[in-house]
């Protein structure tokens, strides 16, 4: 007995060794405003074509679930939600235009209304139950109303009933599941110090997501057509979009239905009951597509439907970015939703404008 | 109780801290039992379904005694009757789909090598080679002992009954409990990581497979299909060794030497060797308990000494293909134990005529080291092609061949050959170079504590991160 417990003191003391290592490469390589932020999402300028759809959550969900518990609370916070089509964006260019309020990102790629949900409620989790002083800008496009039963593989994990950002939320032990919400395990005193002791797994996590970014890239150098900017515009790519979009979406009457809508509808409720304000930003997404997409036409046809619901609720805003900006050639999307990382800026800009000029009606 | 949970780990060091802080004398009788019991608890979430491993456990109890008591034939083949019934019923095997099976779910996990156990103890006792009656307690601590309930090795009673006598009294040197931990990391980093990026290859490979088209080159699709089947035997070699590793090393600390049950299997050179460093105690089961009645059988039915070597041939077919079906339940693993089969009594076969026509060329051709390079690589080739049933359903099975034809499982084994053979010469080229190093450093003290610790701590990280996707035992489902 004695040999057993001096040879785990001697491997546990070798661990410890290894643990404080990484936490502090973990401080030193990735600080703290880096998570809350989530800027290294600039990274993912590269995401084209199929190859990098593999554990896109896990790179994304961890800052917002782990890294809200380390927000500043007690600012003025905007925090931007959306799909793949906003992760370009980046807190620090709307930071700049609105420096007294403290910006984070925590888009998620593949999002539907379901896990913009997710993201809110964790933010509201890490404020104890108050979204008093923050303003969401919930980027939407057709893609956002998708519902989970069509999009089984996309935003539904392993066929569980959990969303990749719910499943996300259980690996590290620090949430569970209750009435299919995503609840803390620990007290939310101590959730700041559990992020913090799981720092240096977190970071062997990023380590690896670049390794395989860079092989993802090193891929794409070699075979060019899978997904270079030039061939955007291809017809190719507008096929194979299309037939994307299919996959994904299936049956295009199960597609936008009213479940999805009044979801939408009440979690704008929800954060302005919870004393929050919401600006609703309609995406543009290229002209092509307009034309060709049927759930595109079909989320048009009814998309007013829940716009009129959506401005009788206070505090909340709905923009059509295209509408504020000037015509946006299609050469300034990768592919059918996704803008090019210029464009991202340029959209960014204009959102950060219209906020600084709703500031008032928001609360602000 | 999955072993790759922290309640497992928080089960375990309390189990150390019980069995060695308890008297010496209760060891056996009271805590390894309790022990035993709590661990088989924690994979029900009521009693009643226990009930029908309780009904098998005590039919194999039941018969033990009876054959103890009576020592004739009959009560020997009754006894081996009722428990081979009782069984296939429970694993509900396909080809008895017919009979009403029970409907509420119960605990199944490591039937079959409870079934094992009980076989061996049944002929063993029935043939005098354990002498000693067998108590309720060793019977129930043999047969559930919480180290190899869910996934063998499969111990023999005799084996476990010395060590059981002499359990806690010599204590573990430190170099002995260090060796442990180190084995039971080296399990982990297998089952968590190896095992995971196989698994997460071979699936790529299929899906690639499932997708391909009709107007593919064939040797992309043979391509496909060779590189899929190396995964998933790589898979199943790091999951199942990875789990032995950590299950003998638990067995070690708390004072038990479970049999081995792998000896680098992918090193051997025909697929006879292969059986011999597989699944060790599985092999060695059935070569005690099946293929030695058989081969005999056959020896006394028609001496004829000359016709030996081909009795071994046929006996060899018949136990792998037994074995190959024990693997499952449906169809498909009839197949792969004619596969098993075949494979064996081939080499079997080849093996006898070249002793026999060319005994001293074979010899040098064996004792040359391309020819093993090869014999290994076409060994490995010719399982991984076989482990397809493990992961192809009957339908599938049948496309593929109806797709492949012949001529396209030939092209994929001489595909697999050469990549396995390149895949070993730099194997072996790395070893030739770092080997001498490699192990001088883990001699250090602070180096093997450091690199050991570090194993640990990318385990971990890899715990997280594959939330979900580390696959369980595999051999669990048995």
């Amino acid at each position: 007995m004695k040999n057993i417990l001096r040879q785990t003191g001697i491997i546990i003391a070798f661990f410890s060794f290894w643990y404080l290592l990484f936490l502090l490469l973990s401080y030193h390589l990735y600080p703290i405003s880096k998570v809350i932020d989530n800027s290294r999402v600039g990274h993912s300028n590269h995401v084209r074509g199929d190859v990098l759809k593999g554990n896109i959550y896990l790179y994304d969900a961890p800052n917002i679930l782990l890294g809200s518990w380390l927000s500043k609370h007690n600012t003025n916070r905007i925090i931007i939600l959306g799909a793949s089509n906003s992760v370009k964006m980046r807190a620090a260019i709307m930071q700049k235009i609105l420096p007294d309020f403290s910006v984070n990102h925590a888009t998620v790629r593949g999002s539907n209304v379901t896990q913009l949900r997710n993201v809110v409620d964790v933010f509201r989790m890490s404020s104890q139950g108050s979204l008093k002083r923050t303003i969401f800008i919930i980027n939407l496009f057709c893609g956002t109303f998708i519902n989970n039963k069509s999009s089984m593989g996309h935003v539904v994990w392993k066929n569980k009933n959990l969303t990749y950002f719910e499943a996300e939320g259980l690996r590290y032990g620090l949430y569970k599941l209750s009435n299919n919400t995503l609840e803390p395990t620990l007290d939310p005193h101590f959730m700041p110090l559990a992020v913090h002791l799981l720092r240096p797994f977190l970071l062997g996590e990023i380590i690896l997501y670049d390794i395989k970014l860079y092989y993802d890239n090193f891929w794409l150098s070699l075979h060019p057509s899978k997904g270079s900017p030039q061939d955007s515009q291809g017809e190719e790519m507008k096929r194979a979009s299309l037939v994307e979009w299919k996959n994904a979406y299936g049956d295009i009457r199960e597609y936008m239905e009213a479940p999805e809508m009044d979801s939408f509808i009440s979690l704008c409720k929800e954060i302005e009951q919870s004393g929050g304000s919401v600006v609703v930003v309609e995406l543009p997404t290229p002209s092509w597509m307009h034309g060709i997409n049927e759930y595109y036409k079909k989320y048009i046809s009814k998309r007013q439907l829940y716009i009129n619901k959506i401005e009788t609720i206070p505090r909340v805003r709905y923009i059509d970015l295209a509408t504020l900006l000037p015509p946006i050639p299609d050469a300034d999307f990768v592919d059918s939703v996704h803008p090019t990382q210029e464009e991202a800026e340029v959209w960014e800009k204009a959102i950060s404008q219209y906020v600084l000029s709703q500031r008032r009606f928001l609360g602000f | 109780m999955d072993f790759l949970s922290i309640k497992f780990f928080i089960f375990f060091f309390s189990a150390i801290c019980i069995f060695y802080l308890s008297p010496l004398r209760y060891r056996i009788s009271v805590v390894f039992p309790l022990l035993n019991l709590f661990f088989i608890l924690t994979y029900v979430n009521n009693l009643s379904q226990l009930l029908p491993l309780v009904v098998f456990l005590g039919a194999g109890f039941i018969g033990i005694r009876l054959v103890e008591t009576f020592a004739n034939r009959v009560a020997f083949i009754t006894s081996l009757s009722v428990i081979l019934v009782i069984f296939v019923y429970l694993k509900k095997y396909a080809f008895v789909s017919f009979l009403p099976f029970i409907s509420r779910s119960y605990l199944s996990v490591g039937l079959s090598y409870i079934l094992f156990r009980m076989v061996q103890m049944l002929i063993d006792v029935y043939q005098k080679s354990i002498q000693e009656r067998v108590s309720l307690v060793s019977f129930s601590n043999f047969c559930c002992n919480f180290l190899t309930f869910v996934s063998g090795p499969i111990q023999r009673y005799q084996d476990y009954k010395l060590q059981e006598s002499s359990l806690g009294q010599k204590a573990l040197t430190e170099r002995e409990v260090f060796d442990s931990f180190s084995r039971m990391i080296h399990g982990l980093f297998k089952v968590v990581i190896l095992s995971t990026l196989c698994m997460g290859y071979y699936k790529w490979f299929f899906s690639f497979m499932q997708d391909s088209t009709v107007n593919e080159s064939s040797l992309v699709l043979c391509r496909k299909f060779i590189l899929a089947s190396f995964f998933c035997s790589l898979y199943l070699y790091f999951n199942f060794s990875g789990y032995m590793d950590i299950v003998i090393s638990f067995g070690k600390i708390l004072g038990f030497e479970l049999p081995e049950n792998f000896n680098r299997p992918f090193e051997s050179r025909s697929f006879l060797e292969f059986w011999s460093r597989w699944h060790i105690t599985l092999s060695e089961w059935f070569k005690f308990y099946l293929f030695n009645p058989f081969v005999l059988f056959l020896t006394d039915k028609w001496p004829n000494r000359k016709a030996v070597p081909y009795y071994g041939v046929l006996a060899y077919f018949f136990v792998f293909f037994i074995m190959g079906a024990w693997h499952g339940s449906s169809w498909v693993f009839l197949i792969y134990g004619l596969f098993l089969g075949a494979g064996m009594s081939i080499n079997k076969l080849f093996d006898v005529l070249m002793r026999k026509y060319y005994s001293v060329q074979y010899k040098k051709i064996i004792e040359h080291g391309l020819s093993g390079l090869l014999g290994t690589a076409l060994t490995f080739s010719y399982w991984s092609m076989g482990t397809s049933c493990c992961w192809l359903d009957l339908k599938d099975l049948v496309k593929l061949m109806i797709k492949f034809k012949i001529q396209g499982f030939l092209m994929s084994f001489l595909l697999g050959i050469f990549l396995w053979a390149g895949a070993l010469w730099l194997v072996r080229g790395f070893k030739y170079i770092f080997g001498r190093g490699i192990t001088s450093l883990n001699g250090n003290f602070y180096f093997s504590r450091t690199w050991l610790s570090f194993e640990l701590f990318i385990v971990i990280g890899f715990w997280f991160y594959g939330f979900g996707g580390i696959p369980d035992f595999v051999y669990k489902a048995f």
